[in-house]
């Protein structure tokens, strides 16, 4: 199972073995900012779900922030570290999926957004930056087990989200959509 | 297309974009295997010297070469240079060679050189580190983890070296365990029961938390007398295969999660070939190993040996003919390494090239075997000969 993982991954991520957790000596399948990508992206996933965050111009901005973030370590000077790069990667799947959730918003109809969901929005956030490294540092074995499965889902839930995306735009380049439109 | 929809399509866009160039960004990193890194010998100076091989233009580089000034009324051995090898992303390397082999004084001493980019070289000195002379540095390459690199030093004792801060701590450990490097240089392994008692050989096989230390076994070797120097762990760790010292006719001891053990036998290699089984192939279906074969009384033949795990005839191809030197003593020497990808396998001669037995100079080269060629084609990288001075650390 973790060998099929590593190939599929391995399409996707890099795996730089310098770059990739091993809790309790479990190789994780991808390197440390894609963990933090795929988790980040389930939560996120969850969060949509739960919350029906409406995605406004601001939520777009504020989320824009976090596709823009990951430039920054393409400077040599700023401080590098796995939990840094698990940070920055959770940080990105919160991002991406905000931008690829409108295609899906239809069927999961939006809410007004409240305190209540904005505080738990931004708490799942946070909760999610921390929880990646600390469960890949102090997790062990279980941790590994914990991550693989979460790795794999946020995987799924975002090529979901990707194949959704690609369907709308195909269809909206399509000539008879163009046609209708008119 | 109406502005309804184009609003609707530009986060998709902006939101496919992003993942795409991520995953561009990330997938760049991808061990290629184009440049080998070797031992040579620099012809003006006659020491052993770090070079690297670049597949794609066919030329050799110098690297790295340690020079200790000697006075001449304290002469001393010069170093000996063990190993190179990348480090994680392939920007550094890390050298490896023995200092004050002939004295109480013996260190081992450590460099981390950029390669591609630009940065700081790092060196490091650890003086007596070891108890059983430098066996373990001939072994296998050092195993490094992040930027921890690991040594053996006692039987119980085993140093951690950050080679990016210097750090240095110390592990205690029970007596005879021993930690390797992983195929992907991203976790270790470890061999338990490794006593000193030449009669017995490593019990136990499994992973070894670099951060805890807590050993997860994977494999318990009944063997009483496994070889440590003829062993392969497929890059699953589900597979551990090695031989066992003193075994009239050479087998293929095989560990395989969930599965009985079983053995292959070698003996339509030759009764008398010997084996070092290095590597398993990617997909943990093929064995690899390097042999020798006494050719006469006084000469041998080296090669590799691909052996099929699923019964397949036994394949082996001779790459050096009547070398010099009929005694097994550098055989441990002749290391073979397999490319990420599976379709190379590399290995040098130099070791045999030291002393009066030496091979002929046209023999003493890095092999490059190519494994998609269903001749196996050689490409041969010549290595100078070392001076007649020099004595080799295998013998």
């Amino acid at each position: 199972m973790q060998h099929l993982l590593f190939t599929i991954f391995s399409s996707v991520c890099g795996e730089n073995p310098r770059h990739i957790w091993s809790p309790g000596g479990v190789l994780l399948p991808c390197c440390e900012r894609c963990t933090g990508l795929y988790v980040g992206a389930l939560i996120a996933v969850v969060l949509h779900l739960w919350l029906r965050p409406r995605i406004s111009k601001h939520f777009l901005q504020v989320h824009a922030l976090c596709l823009l973030q990951l430039g920054l370590f393409a400077f040599p000077w700023l401080p590098d570290s796995p939990a840094l790069r698990s940070i920055s990667g959770a940080l990105f799947g919160f991002g991406v999926v905000s931008f690829l959730w409108p295609a899906v918003s239809d069927r999961f109809p939006p809410m007004r957004a409240g305190h209540f969901a904005t505080g738990a929005y931004a708490t799942g956030l946070a909760a999610s930056l921390g929880l990646i490294p600390a469960i890949a540092e102090r997790g062990g074995a279980t941790g590994a087990f914990i991550l693989i499965w979460l790795v794999s889902a946020g995987a799924l839930a975002l090529a979901a989200l990707v194949g959704a995306n690609l369907f709308q735009c195909l269809h909206a380049c399509s000539p008879r959509s163009a046609t209708s439109n008119q | 297309m109406n502005k309804p929809t184009v609003r609707k399509l530009t986060p998709a866009l902006i939101g496919l974009g992003a993942l795409l160039t991520y995953i561009l960004a990330c997938t760049s990193f991808s061990p290629d295997d184009s440049k080998v890194l070797y031992i040579t010998v620099d012809p003006k100076s006659g020491m052993n010297s770090v070079a690297v091989y670049d597949r794609k233009t066919a030329k050799s580089e110098l690297l790295f070469e340690p020079v200790t000034p000697e006075a001449s009324n304290t002469p001393s051995a010069p170093p000996v240079m063990v190993r190179p090898q990348w480090l994680g992303d392939g920007h550094d390397f890390l050298a490896a060679w023995l200092t004050g082999m002939d004295n109480s004084n013996a260190s081992v001493n450590l460099a981390v050189l950029p390669f591609d980019r630009r940065g700081p070289a790092r060196t490091f000195s650890l003086p007596d580190l070891w108890e059983d002379g430098p066996l373990w540095f001939y072994m296998r390459p050092l195993p490094v983890v992040g930027s921890t690199v690991y040594i053996n030093s006692g039987s119980n004792v085993l140093v951690r070296l950050n080679l990016e801060t210097g750090n240095v701590s110390l592990q205690t450990n029970e007596p005879g365990l021993v930690v390797l490097p992983s195929p992907g240089n991203d976790r270790l392994f470890y061999l338990a029961g490794m006593t000193g008692d030449p009669t017995k050989g490593p019990n136990e096989f499994g992973v070894l938390d670099p951060n805890t230390f807590v050993r997860t076994p994977l494999f318990q070797i009944k063997d009483t007398n496994a070889s440590v120097f003829s062993m392969a762990v497929s890059r699953d760790v589900k597979r551990l295969a090695y031989e066992v010292d003193d075994e009239k006719t050479p087998i293929v001891h095989l560990l395989e999660t969930g599965q009985p053990a079983r053995t292959i036998s070698l003996a339509s290699l030759s009764a008398d070939t010997e084996v070092l089984l290095r590597h398993f192939s990617p997909k943990g279906d093929v064995l690899y190993g390097a042999f020798r074969t006494p050719n006469g009384a006084t000469q041998s033949d080296y090669g590799i040996v691909e052996v099929p795990l699923d019964g397949s005839p036994i394949r082996r191809t001779t790459l050096i003919t009547g070398a010099k030197g009929g005694d097994k003593g550098g055989f441990p020497s002749f290391q073979i390494d397999i490319s990420h990808d599976g379709t190379t396998l590399a290995v040098e001669s130099l070791w045999l090239g030291f002393g009066d037995d030496a091979v002929k100079a046209e023999d003493c080269a890095l092999f490059l075997v190519d494994l998609t060629d269903p001749q196996r084609k050689v490409t041969k990288v010549p290595i100078p000969l070392p001076p007649k001075s020099r004595p080799s650390p295998f013998k």
